[in-house]
């Protein structure tokens, strides 16, 4: 600078040539020129600029390097000049120095105004008049250290900010009080808690409930410069109106001064409540999957892709004798299958994983302590979340016990049907709502018709019994009781034959019932007998009641024209009235139980008062007894649904033999009486009586009546019919007696026996 | 009693000749006309010929039966206001008086008070 300060042409400038310069000015140069702290010099009122080599710098390049040298200073310094001038000005007329640290003051250079800081002072330089002549400007550009320094600022300002608006919850305390310095958002968040109460206090008079689980902790960090890390800790705390445990992590970090001294601790704490009690909850499903896993008597196994047993279950490795570490990560051949066996799962893993579908399959082979086995399988894939097939599960059941019963059953049921295809009879199976499960050959053959449905059915029954035995069937299959019937079945040839149906429910060790099983028996034949022997009785009967009819009009008629001087004649004619009569009475009997014997006893349902009914039955009776008196005790409130001439017979019936066996008394009692819905009936006689062993007799056998004729004669066939009618209308005939004390019959009935079944 | 039946005729089918004797003694003893038919063939015309007041239909008469005798009877305008009573041994004589629509019915054997009973309750006045 000293050279090209020299090589400057002054002549055209204020200060002039500078031959004509003063001493101070010389002087002051000279020092600018030879220092190496960077100056600067405005000299005259124009405030003419000098410079020296170490201020170069400062002006950059492309600036106003060298071109200022010599410049009045406002040319020189136009960007700055309101700055300047006025300190300038101050010193020059002031004569005081100014002082100044860090002052921005931009400049022109490197072709741009740029910020500048500087530290400088102005200083006044008097002249040999001692008037201040110039200012010399000392001067240090502190741009970088002024920048560093903000840089340190606005790192510190961005760490407390950065600090404040952490995710993560954090608090300085200090002190053995642990008084909160700073507690960010996050922090005031997880407590719960207001920064206006929260900092400056100490942590535990805001915080009580903390106290028993990290006051200690905290301790131990302040005691001893170790920093503590919590894992997933428990904290009790009162948040949002509640108390509950949460879990955090947090790291306790001590805090030390340049001495060395533990003043307080740095504290940052994630909440992990969520993640922990998710945690929890997989876990407690994982374990639960594993309890059931490893207790089932399945055999459940996970394959990774490549055919390696990745899981399996308790069950498994007992089948294979084998340990987990044994097994695990073995491929099937490995684990002891055979080539063939690991061969086709390994082809089906491939395909589950092609086709994401599950398969099963029905495989036989060995296992390690029970022999021979056979399993049902299924192999599913495993899907990930993006879709794919990340492994496949499967799960094996042993179903040898199945399968053998299976094939115990269709053998029996194999045996069954060739059975009851050989049987003559039209077999049949129906599941327990009626549906038939089975129909043996011979309905075909005898039919032309496999009975498979409703309208094969009606084709088949004849129109006057298709009611009658659907009405059976559905009676059976809601009470249970066995199905019986007799129906006319058409065969092939259009000839419609009698058959029986005896079906039976087959019930379960519930005794629930699970089909039927019956057979329709062909008893043409001997339906066609019993028709013509119940035809031959019929017309029998009749026959012989013709010639009776005419005996016992001529009788009566003999008896009306014998006056009373043929006391003897008319006493014959009228015992022979009277066996003429017991006659009649026998041919009736003969046919009803021809009838009951057939089933055919036809009866016709009426309703009708009861006690009128008994009362006519006592005085047209009353009528032709002239032995005893018949005394009625009781009445029944209710109407009687049933057949009035039939229970009408029943009653004489009793109240004959009660007569007939009381010979040389002169009273029969019958009382009726109701009870709910039951009427009963006593007829009461205090006669011979019945042995102990004849009543039970009686009672036992009431129904074959061929075994009976013997106990019957005597009592009459009358109260085996009796008991039939009294039957047929759901009620009991029995009797009570004590020989030579007298006999009580009775019977009960239901006032309406069609609702009583 | 005995003049007024004198005008009045009962009409019997019956096929046993003993019946018919019997039962035309006692109405002939009690004043009545009677006529006898042992077969049933043409109701009808035996009808408008001998012009009863009452008849007595025996179940089970050759040809056509007393059911279908009784049937002709009661569908005929001519014929159907003549009392008609069912006649047999049938033991459901009572339940068949009913169904074929006939008006009454004696239950063989029968007793005779009974007999002229019914008779003069349901055979026709004058």
């Amino acid at each position: 600078m000293g050279e090209r300060t020299r090589a400057r042409d002054w002549s055209k400038t204020a200060v002039g040539d500078p031959a004509g310069w003063p001493a101070s000015l010389r002087t002051t140069l000279g020092i600018l020129l030879h220092t190496k702290f960077p100056m600067f010099l405005f000299w005259s009122d124009e405030l003419i600029c000098f410079y020296n080599d170490a201020y170069r710098p400062s002006l950059g390049n492309d600036g106003k390097h060298p071109s200022i040298l010599g410049m009045p200073g406002k040319d020189a310094w136009p960007e700055i000049w309101h700055i300047i001038h006025p300190l300038i000005d101050s010193v020059m007329n002031k004569g005081e120095s100014v002082w100044f640290e860090d002052r921005l003051v931009p400049i022109y250079r490197n072709g741009k105004i740029e910020d500048v800081y500087w530290t400088f002072s102005y200083s006044p330089v008097p002249d040999e008049t001692g008037t201040v002549a110039g200012v010399l400007v000392t001067c240090a550009e502190t741009t970088d250290k002024v920048s560093t320094l903000r840089k340190i600022e606005e790192t510190d300002q961005r760490f407390r900010n950065t600090m404040q608006q952490a995710p993560v919850g954090i608090t300085i305390l200090r002190g053995p009080q642990y008084i909160v310095e700073m507690a960010n958002d996050a922090y005031l968040q997880l407590v719960d808690r207001k920064e206006t109460e929260f900092v400056g206090k100490p942590l535990f008079n805001s915080l009580p409930e903390v106290k028993e689980t990290v006051h200690s902790l905290l301790d131990s960090v302040l005691d001893t410069g170790i920093p503590y890390h919590g894992n997933e800790v428990p904290v009790p705390l009162n948040r949002h109106g509640k108390k509950d445990i949460f879990y955090f992590d947090f790291l306790y970090h001590p805090l030390k001064e340049t001495d060395g001294k533990i003043s307080g601790v740095f504290v940052s704490v994630t909440e992990v409540t969520e993640k922990v009690e998710t945690r929890k909850k997989i876990e407690e499903s994982k374990r639960l999957y594993e309890t059931i896993t490893q207790n089932t008597p399945d055999l459940i196994y996970v394959f990774s892709l490549d055919y390696r047993f990745i899981y399996i279950n308790e069950a498994l490795l007992n089948m294979w004798g084998r340990s987990w570490d044994e097994a695990y990560g073995k491929s099937l051949l490995e684990n002891g299958y055979e080539p063939w066996h690991a061969e086709m799962h390994e082809r089906e893993i491939d395909q589950v994983v092609a086709t994401k579908k599950p398969i099963r399959g029905e495989v036989s082979f060995p296992h390690a302590t029970l022999g021979k086995r056979i399993y049902d399988y299924i192999l599913v894939p495993v899907i990930d979340e993006k879709g794919n097939v990340e492994a496949v599960a499967g799960t094996t059941r042993d179903i040898t016990q199945q399968v053998e019963a299976r094939k115990e059953i269709e053998e029996s049921e194999e045996r069954f049907r060739s059975l009851a295809q050989t049987l003559p009879q039209l077999v049949w199976v129906a599941n327990a709502q009626g549906k038939q499960e089975f129909a043996s050959l011979r309905w075909e053959e005898y039919s032309g018709i496999q009975p498979s449905g409703e309208p094969e059915w009606k084709a088949i029954v004849h129109p006057d019994d298709y009611d009658g035995i659907n009405a059976a069937w559905m009676n059976s299959l809601t009470t249970g009781s066995i199905y019986k019937y007799d129906v006319r079945l058409k065969s092939k040839n259009g000839e419609y034959r009698w058959h029986n149906v005896k079906g039976e429910p087959v019930t379960d060790k519930e005794n629930n019932i699970v089909k039927w099983v019956g057979a329709f028996t062909d008893i043409h034949e001997q339906k066609i007998k019993e028709e013509k022997k119940d035809e031959f009785i019929s017309i029998a009967s009749h026959e012989l009641k013709t010639p009776l009819t005419t005996v016992k009009a001529y009788l009566q008629m003999l008896e009306l024209t014998l006056d009373e001087n043929n006391g003897e004649a008319g006493l014959y004619a009228k015992k022979a009235s009277q066996s003429v009569n017991r006659l009649n009475e026998l041919i009736s009997e003969l046919l009803d139980v021809s009838k009951i014997r057939l089933g055919k006893l036809n009866y016709s349902i009426t309703q009708f008062n009861f006690n009128e009914l008994v009362n006519s039955t006592i005085e047209h009776l009353q009528l032709t007894s002239t032995t005893h008196s018949i005394i009625k005790s009781g009445t029944v409130k209710d109407e009687v649904r049933g057949d009035k001439n039939r229970l009408q017979q029943v009653i004489v019936n009793l109240l004959t033999n009660a007569i007939k066996y009381s010979p040389g008394t002169q009273q029969v009692f019958i009382t009726i009486s109701q009870e709910h819905d039951t009427i009963t009936v006593a007829v009461k006689d205090t006669g011979i009586g019945i042995a102990k062993q004849s009543l039970e007799k009686i009672f036992d056998k009431y129904h074959r009546v061929e075994e009976h004729a013997i106990h019957f004669q005597g009592l009459g066939i009358g109260l085996f019919i009796s008991h039939e009618i009294i039957q047929r209308h759901h009620g009991k005939l029995w009797a009570e007696s004590e020989p030579g004390k007298g006999s009580t019959f009775y019977f009960t009935i239901p006032v309406d026996y069609e609702q009583s079944i | 009693m005995q003049e007024n039946n004198q005008e009045k005729c009962i009409l019997i089918y019956e096929d046993d000749e003993e019946i018919l004797f019997l039962c035309k003694t006692i109405l002939q003893k009690n004043s009545y006309r009677v006529e006898t038919m042992s077969r049933c063939e043409d109701v009808i015309a035996d009808i408008s010929r001998i012009q009863p007041h009452l008849i007595l239909m025996d179940l089970w008469i050759p040809e056509i039966g007393g059911e279908q005798a009784i049937a002709i009877i009661k569908e005929n305008a001519a014929t159907k206001h003549l009392p008609v009573l069912v006649f047999s041994a049938n033991a459901e004589l009572k339940e068949i008086c009913k169904k074929i629509g006939a008006d009454g019915y004696i239950q063989k054997p029968f007793d005779i008070h009974l007999f002229k009973q019914i008779i003069e309750t349901h055979v026709l006045p004058h």
